[in-house]
């Protein structure tokens, strides 16, 4: 294939001839590019930071919840309460399981098993001993801080380098 | 085509107690109508916990760690599989009161 120097000169002489308006659409696209992916990255980052907030409160509302279970029920769990404190474990679970798709949280499945082993397991055992309900609840917030403790630390690193 | 046991479906999507005094969808209950007789058959089988969040660990210690104390071996536990589709510390959670069960049953 022969290179026609006189219509790439021809194509140079018209661009160079019309350089003002040149400039100015590839400015615009420039423009629009920038503009476009700093929306994306913000509403990512709103969009995280908005999950969160809602895996956080579901931590802290967990810890609630089943404190006051626990102190009401003594010995036993009655099902509408289990029920309902399984459902906030599996939300918290997809909370953290989208949160990970944007920060490694490094909170795995296996602290959701412990947290929901010490909210629901009768009777609840650590190496071999049973555990009273006021040892539950101190296992049951130390688990939650733990959580919450990878969740701020992994949200806010990643957060604060983006 | 492996055999599959879905829970929610077959079973309960509000499994709750441990024995069949706790309630009508018991642990006990499960283990002795679902998954014994799918061990007696000796087929792989499918255990598909998805389509209810609602497993306690009450219930599934006892459906999954009583295997072991019914008598299930861990060559037989093979044939079992645990899935959940969102979930996953759920079938982690029952295997691991399976472990839990043989080193009980081994000490």
């Amino acid at each position: 294939m022969t290179i026609d120097w006189f219509q790439i000169f021809k194509i140079v002489y018209f661009l160079i001839g019309h350089l003002d308006e040149v400039v100015a659409i590839i400015l615009t696209i420039l423009g629009w590019f920038i503009i476009v992916q700093n929306g994306k990255r913000l509403a990512r980052k709103n969009e995280a930071h908005n999950l969160f907030q809602i895996t956080r409160s579901l931590v802290n509302n967990i810890f609630e919840t089943s404190k006051h279970a626990w102190l009401k029920g003594k010995i036993d769990l009655p099902q509408i309460e289990e029920h309902h404190l399984m459902l906030m474990c599996a939300e918290l679970e997809i909370c953290i399981s989208k949160l990970n798709n944007y920060f490694d949280t490094k909170i795995y499945s296996q602290q959701i098993t412990d947290l929901r082993q010490a909210i629901t397991l009768i009777p609840f055992t650590i190496n071999g001993k049973k555990l009273d309900c006021h040892s539950r609840i101190q296992e049951i917030n130390s688990i939650s801080s733990e959580i919450n403790a990878l969740l701020i630390t992994g949200v806010y690193t990643h957060l604060n380098k983006s | 085509m492996i055999n599959k046991i879905d829970v929610a479906k077959e079973f309960s999507a509000r499994p709750y107690g441990r024995y069949r005094d706790d309630g009508e969808f018991s642990a006990q209950r499960f283990r002795e109508e679902f998954l014994l007789p799918a061990f007696e058959q000796g087929l792989p089988f499918l255990v598909d916990l998805s389509g209810s969040n609602r497993y306690g660990s009450s219930f599934l210690e006892e459906a999954f760690g009583g295997l072991i104390r019914d008598g299930i071996t861990q060559e037989q536990l093979g044939l079992m599989e645990i899935k959940h589709e969102l979930l996953p510390s759920i079938p982690l959670e029952a295997k691991e009161y399976i472990e839990q069960a043989i080193s009980a049953n081994d000490n």
